[in-house]
This record gives C-alpha cells, sequence and structure tokens, in this order.
C-alpha cells in the first residue's frame, strides 16, 4: 500500500509541472500588463516599459518560463507578489486557514446532512420523503451560490440580526459562508447517495439479508451502505477540492480573506505570482485529496486494496522474471 | 394516499412560507430603490455643504469621535510607504503617511515642508519644519527626506519622480532637489506629493518593510492589520504638528481610532451601512443610495452625500493613420454634436453630474469660467446630420472601446443610442482595468476611446494626460490618441510651461482643440458617499477619497 502512496505522490510531479506551465503560459499571453497596474492610471509609456524591464516582464517567454519552473521546483520558491512585496507561500499560508475552515465545515455539512437525505430518499422510494428529500436537492443543484448568499445575510444578518454579515471573527462569521457554500454540496452528495442506495438495496445479497429476517437498520447501515460508500466518496473528494478552490464567490460575497479573494485579486490586478502560486497550490492540494480518496477506497473495499497490493506484486513478478 | 397528500400538502405550505419569508427580505430592499432620482437630487444641496475637500476649519469645528469605521472596497495589500497603486492602499494611505505638502481645493500648503523656493530652474530648496517626529517618536529630518525619496525613486514606481536627479540634505532640515529638467507647471508640487515620508529609523525597524507595520508621521499609527479584513489605526496623541493653525486637511485627527474595514461585494455595504457595522463608505451600490436618502427606508440615522468626482468622462478619436477619423472632420464633429451631455448626465448620474464644456472638468483653478457659455459641441441632432451627411462615412460599424464599470458601460451605452440617432453604427468594447490600459493604445483595436480621466491639480495636466505627444510619441507616434499635429504640441508645451503658462496659452489650447475636435470632454460624474449621522462633515482628499480622520463628528 505504501508504494502505492510513494508511486502516486511521485506521478504529482508531472501533473504539477503540467499546471505550471500552463497558468504560466495562460497567464504570459493574458492580456493586461503589472507594470501599468503598479504606477497606475497616469503612467506614461515610457515609465512602463522602464518598470516593465525592472520586473524582468520584457524578456523572453521561453527565459521567464524556465526560471519559474526552477524557482518553483528546484528552489521550492513560489515567488513574490508584485503588489504585496510578500512571499506568495507565506501568503497562501495565511490564509489557507480561512478558506480551510470553510471548505472542511462545508465537507462535513456535507456528510452529515446530504448523507442521510439520500438514505432516506432511497429507503422511502417514491415516497412523500423522497420527493422531499429530492426538492431541497434540486433546490440546491438550482439556487446559485451568492443568491442564497445574499438572502441568507439580509434574513439572519439584516432582518434578524443574529449573525454578522461579513467578515473573519469567531466561529460565527462562518455560519452564513458555510450554508451557503454547503448548500449546492449537501445536494449532490443526497443524489449521489439515493442513487447508489438504490443501486445495492435492489441487489441480492439484501434481499438475502431480509428474507434472513435481519433487522432493516442492519440491513442498511452493515450492509447496503458500506456497499454504496465509493461513488459517495467520490463526490466527498471532488467535492473538498471544488470547495477549496471554489469558495471565491462566497469569500467575496462574505469578504473573507481566503485562498479564493487572494487569487481573484491578483488576478485583477495581474499579480501572476500570486495568481500561478494560488492555482499551483490548489493544484497539489487537490491531487493530494484525490489521492486520499483512493486510499481510503482501499480501506473501505477490501476488493480496491487487493488489486493495488496485486499491481504491486505483478510489477515485482515482472522485474523478477527480467 | 391521503396521508401521503397531507404530507405534500404541508412540505409545499413549509416552503411556501420559506419563500414569502425571502420574497418579503427583498422587497423591503428594492422597493423604494424606483424613487431613487427625485430623492438624490431633492436632497443634494444640503449635502454638498456638508462635503468637499477636507477644509481645515470645517473639519476642526466638529467633536473628537471614539471610532469610525469605513467601508473599503479592496484591501490596501501592501502598506509600505512606496510601494505600488491600489484602490485599497489610497484608501488608507493619507491615515498613515504624509508628505512634504498637501493640497486644498487646488492650493499648495506644507506639511512637512515649512516653505521651498526655486532658486534655478532646475533647482529647488526645501525647508522642513525642525521639530518633526514619527508616529513612534522617531526624529525625522532631511536625512529622513533624502532617504525616503531616494528609495521611493528605486522602486520605480513613481514615474512622476524620474525628473529627480538628485535629492541632498544641505543640513539638518534643508534639502536641495535637483531635477533633470526645467520643471512645468504643477510639477514640483507632483513631486513633493508623490512620496510618503517615514523616518529611516523606523523603516529599517520594521520587519516587512512597512508592509503591514507602516509608520508615517500623521497622526495614526497602525495598530492591527488582518489581510483582506480590516486595519485599525489609532491616533498616538503625540502629533508632531502641535500649531494647529498649520494642520491641514490630510494631517487632522477627529477621532481617536480608524477601523478600514475591507468589504470587496459593493451590496454588503448597503448591508453594513443599515446595520451600522460601518459608518461611512463611498461603495455603495448606485442603485441603493436612495434606500439612505431623506424618505428611503435606511435614511433613519443616515444621509448621502454627492459631490462631483475630479474625473471626466471624455471621448478621444482614433487618429492613426488606419483610422477612419485621420482625414473626416466631418465625422468627428458629427458625433460630437449627436451627444445630449446633460442628456447622459440625467440617464447615468440621475443628474448629480455636470456636463463639461471642455475636455476636462470645471473644478479646477485654472479653468476658464467665460467657456461655459460658448457652443461647445452643444447637443444638436441637424447640425450632427449636415457634418455627417458631408463626412466619408458609409455605414460602417464604429467600434467604442471602454473600461468596463457599471457608469462607463451606461455611459457608453448612451452614446451609441445618441449615435445611432444620426445613423452612426457602433459597437461597444469594454475591457477591464487591465485590458484596456493596454488596449487603449493599439491603433487597430478601436475607432473612439470613451476614457474617465483627471488630475488634481491644474486643467492643463488632465490635458496633458491625453495631449502631450512627448509622453506616448514612442508608443503611438503622436498623443495617446494617435494624433500627430506639431501645432497641438506646441500649444501643449506652452500651456504646461512655467514661463508661458496663463490664461492665454490655456485659452488657445481649448480653442484649437475645439476647433479639431480630435476629442472632447462629455460629462463629469459624481461620487456617492454614505454616511451615518454621527458624522457631521465629510472630509475628502484630493483624489476624492474619505479622509477618515479629518471628518467632522457629532458629540
Amino acid at each position: 500500500m505504501w508504494k502505492y502512496i510513494v508511486k502516486r505522490l511521485l506521478w504529482m510531479i508531472p501533473v504539477l509541472l503540467g499546471i505550471a506551465v500552463v497558468i504560466f503560459t495562460i497567464m504570459y499571453f493574458c492580456p493586461g500588463d503589472p507594470a501599468a497596474a503598479i504606477l497606475g492610471n497616469s503612467a506614461t509609456p515610457a515609465a512602463i516599459a522602464e518598470k516593465r524591464i525592472e520586473m524582468g516582464l520584457n524578456r523572453p517567454y521561453l527565459v521567464r518560463l524556465l526560471d519559474y519552473l526552477s524557482q518553483v521546483f528546484l528552489h521550492f520558491d513560489l515567488g513574490t507578489s508584485y503588489f504585496q512585496n510578500q512571499s506568495v507561500m507565506s501568503g497562501i499560508l495565511y490564509r489557507l486557514p480561512y478558506t480551510a475552515t470553510i471548505a472542511v465545515i462545508c465537507m462535513l455539512l456535507q456528510i452529515l446532512i446530504g448523507t442521510p437525505l439520500g438514505i432516506t430518499a432511497a429507503v422511502h422510494q417514491n415516497g412523500a420523503a423522497d420527493r422531499i428529500c429530492m426538492v431541497i436537492a434540486l433546490a440546491g443543484v438550482s439556487i446559485p451560490g451568492f443568491w442564497l448568499a445574499m438572502m441568507l445575510v439580509l434574513l439572519f444578518a439584516v432582518r434578524l440580526g443574529w449573525l454578522p454579515p461579513y467578515g473573519v471573527g469567531g466561529i460565527q462569521y462562518f455560519i452564513l459562508p458555510c450554508i451557503a457554500n454547503a448548500f449546492a454540496g449537501i445536494a449532490s452528495q443526497a443524489r449521489q447517495t439515493r442513487s447508489s442506495m438504490l443501486e445495492v438495496i435492489r441487489s441480492d445479497y439484501i434481499v438475502t439479508a431480509r428474507a434472513k429476517g435481519l433487522a432493516e437498520r442492519d440491513i442498511l447501515y452493515k450492509h447496503a451502505l458500506p456497499n454504496a460508500l465509493i461513488p459517495i466518496i467520490t463526490v466527498v473528494g471532488n467535492g473538498m477540492g471544488m470547495m477549496l478552490g471554489g469558495t471565491v464567490v462566497i469569500e467575496s460575497v462574505f469578504s473573507i480573506p481566503g485562498i479564493g479573494m487572494y487569487t481573484t485579486s491578483a488576478i485583477n490586478n495581474r499579480d501572476y505570482p500570486v495568481v500561478m502560486g494560488g492555482v499551483l497550490f490548489l493544484g497539489a492540494l487537490f491531487s493530494l485529496i484525490m489521492l486520499l480518496v483512493d486510499v481510503i477506497y482501499a480501506y473501505v473495499d477490501p476488493r480496491i486494496k487487493a488489486q493495488y497490493e496485486g499491481q504491486q506484486k505483478s510489477w515485482r513478478r515482472r522485474r523478477t522474471n527480467d | 394516499m391521503m396521508k401521503k397528500k397531507s404530507k405534500l400538502a404541508l412540505a409545499l405550505a413549509a416552503s411556501m412560507a420559506v419563500s414569502l419569508l425571502f420574497t418579503g427580505c427583498g422587497a423591503g430592499n428594492t422597493a423604494p430603490a424606483q424613487t431613487a432620482p427625485e430623492e438624490v437630487k431633492t436632497d443634494e444641496p444640503s449635502n454638498e455643504a456638508a462635503m468637499g475637500e477636507a477644509d481645515t476649519e470645517t473639519a476642526m469645528s466638529g467633536g473628537k469621535a471614539d471610532t469610525v469605521t469605513v467601508g473599503i472596497l479592496a484591501d490596501p495589500e501592501n502598506m509600505g510607504p512606496w510601494s505600488g497603486m491600489s484602490q485599497g492602499r489610497i484608501a488608507v494611505l493619507f491615515t498613515t503617511y504624509e508628505y512634504m505638502i498637501t493640497r486644498e481645493n487646488g492650493k499648495a500648503y506644507g506639511v512637512l515642508a515649512k516653505n521651498w523656493e526655486q532658486s534655478d530652474p532646475k533647482t529647488y530648496q526645501v525647508e522642513i519644519y525642525d521639530y518633526i517626529h514619527d508616529a513612534k517618536g522617531n526624529p525625522l529630518t532631511a536625512k529622513d527626506i533624502v532617504f525616503s525619496f531616494e528609495s521611493a525613486i528605486a522602486t520605480k514606481n513613481y514615474g512622476k519622480l524620474s525628473v529627480i536627479d538628485s535629492v541632498t540634505a544641505t543640513d539638518d532640515y534643508h534639502v536641495e532637489f535637483r531635477f533633470n529638467k526645467a520643471l512645468e507647471i504643477g510639477e514640483f508640487e507632483n513631486v513633493m506629493l508623490e512620496c510618503a515620508i517615514v523616518t529611516q529609523a523606523a523603516f529599517e525597524a520594521s520587519p516587512d518593510q512597512m508592509a503591514t507595520t507602516p509608520v508615517g508621521t500623521s497622526a495614526y499609527l497602525v495598530e492591527s492589520y488582518i489581510p483582506g479584513s480590516e486595519v485599525i489605526a489609532k491616533d498616538t496623541g503625540n502629533y508632531w504638528q502641535t500649531d494647529e493653525s498649520l494642520v491641514h486637511g490630510t494631517s487632522i485627527h477627529n477621532v481617536k481610532e480608524i477601523k478600514f474595514s475591507v468589504i470587496t461585494e459593493s451590496s454588503q455595504h448597503t448591508v453594513a451601512l443599515q446595520t451600522g457595522a460601518v459608518h461611512i463608505s463611498n461603495g455603495v451600490p448606485d442603485t441603493d443610495i436612495a434606500k439612505f436618502d431623506a424618505g428611503g427606508e435606511f435614511s433613519e440615522g443616515n444621509a448621502v452625500g454627492v459631490v462631483l468626482d475630479n474625473l471626466t468622462y471624455g471621448v478621444e478619436y482614433n487618429m492613426s493613420d488606419r483610422s477612419v477619423f485621420l482625414d473626416d472632420e466631418n465625422l468627428r464633429f458629427a458625433l460630437a454634436y449627436a451627444i445630449d451631455k446633460e442628456g447622459i448626465n440625467l440617464g447615468a448620474f440621475n443628474g448629480n453630474g455636470k456636463a463639461v464644456k471642455d475636455f476636462a472638468n470645471a473644478s479646477y483653478q485654472d479653468y476658464n469660467t467665460a467657456w461655459d457659455s460658448e457652443d461647445y459641441y452643444d447637443y444638436d441632432v441637424e447640425k450632427a446630420k449636415e457634418y455627417l451627411a458631408k463626412s466619408k462615412y458609409n455605414g460602417e460599424t464604429l467600434r467604442l472601446e471602454y473600461i468596463n464599470s457599471a457608469m462607463s458601460e451606461v455611459v457608453a451605452q448612451m452614446l451609441q443610442a445618441y449615435w445611432s440617432q444620426i445613423g452612426v453604427k457602433s459597437e461597444l468594447i469594454g475591457y477591464d482595468q487591465m485590458m484596456g490600459q493596454q488596449e487603449q493604445y493599439n491603433a487597430d483595436g478601436f475607432d473612439v476611446l470613451l476614457k474617465l480621466s483627471g488630475s488634481t491639480d491644474y486643467i492643463v495636466n488632465q490635458w496633458k494626460l491625453c495631449w502631450d505627444a512627448r509622453d506616448y510619441r514612442q508608443l503611438t507616434g503622436g498623443t495617446a490618441n494617435f494624433v500627430v499635429d506639431e501645432k497641438l504640441d506646441e500649444l501643449m508645451q506652452a500651456a504646461l510651461s512655467v514661463d508661458t503658462y496663463g490664461p492665454e496659452s490655456i485659452e488657445a489650447f481649448h480653442d484649437y482643440l475645439v476647433e479639431k475636435c480630435y476629442g472632447y470632454g462629455v460629462v463629469q460624474g459624481p461620487i456617492n458617499i454614505v454616511h451615518s449621522n454621527k458624522i457631521a462633515n465629510v472630509a475628502l482628499d484630493i483624489r476624492k477619497q474619505i479622509l477618515p480622520g479629518a471628518c467632522s463628528y457629532t458629540q
């Protein structure tokens, strides 16, 4: 198993290299000039040209790309923000707790609400509970996050005055952003759980379990759910990645200084090192989450674990034969 | 079956109740907006009186408040004295740092500089006060002025400082500035206003070059900064300038604590003012302004201030050799006469802006008020059609480029509508700020440019932003909009030169530009500032940013 993990970690290197090349190329060809942004509207073209030289922006594409790749992959340095004059890594690490808090809370909400909703819907297929759950799920996938966020602010911050409308501070500042951000995730989770559970509870072994007179609760939670978990875990993993990278809107609406807001503001200012560093960091994080999901698969389903180990053995056998 | 139906009915009823609750919230906020135009306008005179560039006497007349929270749209990101400009940084700059001089209502006053004089065309001698110290108590001498200017120049972030040849401390409180050319009108003041001054001791003691821990000579010291969220500055109670008669707008400190709250979403500015989380903001969306004005649903405890911006929306024709406008004066005039500037003011700004009578607006001290009664392409559809008939226009679609913002888009749409009225087709090309800055010099990218520009001192310096070919020749071959016209260059330089600057050279340039119609001003927009009644008088700096320390507060 460990060898599988190491192999996957090594595979992350070309993935990250690919991300770095793609994002660098996009930013290189993206119109707009960071030198002009720094100097402001009244800057003359001569002053902008001089600043471009100072910032090294006048160098050819390949030279800059190779410099960037060696800086990131040989020196583990994501560069320095043009505007903040601060290392991009420290900027990201400063903001990560805000984004991670939102992502983790949203993930918990997604699992704790979405999964039971899906199970309830599957168990009561075509019944009132199923319809209610699916209406909630449909609303979740249909309602735009920013609209829901503003409605929640109007209700809980303006009308009722229970929660702060924006900013950071105690946990109360995260309640509205997390509800707004998690709603779509809860809906996807409920829909995926329902569909997986429906597939499983129609299986022969569930019919057999029922015929043996096992309690319905035991059938559901000990036999059906574990077998329906693989697609559910996939949705959770994807959701976590989406939430880490996709909190941009929610962070902007609630003025939360997370990675999303950091990167968006950098895009507007053409602060290339921050944009590239942010994307690369989220890419690495997403790859790690996907690896974690694969590892969890192995623990949830012994067949997958055996498959991973089988791959190792056949690889070793081939090496011996060679 | 019945049981299932009743469950469904119950669920529907519950969802309807929730919907009603949400609908109620929405309706409460949107209905009054329909009455916006009249209400904003009705309240305008009183607000005009209560707002303006920081004015020492009025601002000092109120009481000293404990705390004020200012809503700002962007994070300052880097509060270091010489870092690159950004929207969030501009908002906190004058609270944190002081400059050699300040400018109030077009006139320059010394802040750190006690007096200054020109010793020869390229040299200025500046004397600073001998009792200046920064917010941490470090004394400030001429050496610190030299350090500040040299550090600022080294960053290459300030194009205006490129005219400096050397800065030398001649003794503890005298500094000599040598320039690499004879300075033009307003240029020395702009140099003095460009560089934030700090003590070398404080700068070197800062772990991050003052990016998060700025220490200037102002009355305020930043106590805490949460990047992306808030900046809290407190009055040290130890401001160096003890002679109140010498304390000018940017240095006034009428409040003990200033909190800048970063609120990136403009609709959240409305919520923040509504809930009292913020006391003053210029980030409220235009559609929400009326809610805070007299009769609006959030008017209790709040007020709206309207002040004219120093920026002007102007039209610049692409005059490159591939442009339809190059040899077609009639087309230029046709488009100019087709625009109802008052109509744009009413349509885009509810009448709170002002139609302009020059490429620049009337807020400059050297603006000639006689222009107000002149014909400045005054709206005349028939005349426009006559010019169009004489022009070489043959139905092609003209590309109108502008930088995306809610207001620019409305102005661009109205220009498009006015031009279609005379039969000229146009398409709108909106760019974000960064792309727009680059694309304005692309001769093949547009036919007409709608640009928002302005200066903080003299009218000639706004003209310079487009018409001084010396700044753009390398890139465009002529002025910013590709005009190659020797006479225009001569007139521009005459208006900018200290020796020839005056009513005559200003008039000559204005008249020539009107005659040639390479570009023209359209409208000066307003700035809406919503504030709580705790603030009796709103003070703004030269860039029309809120100066919370200089506002006056009710007891």
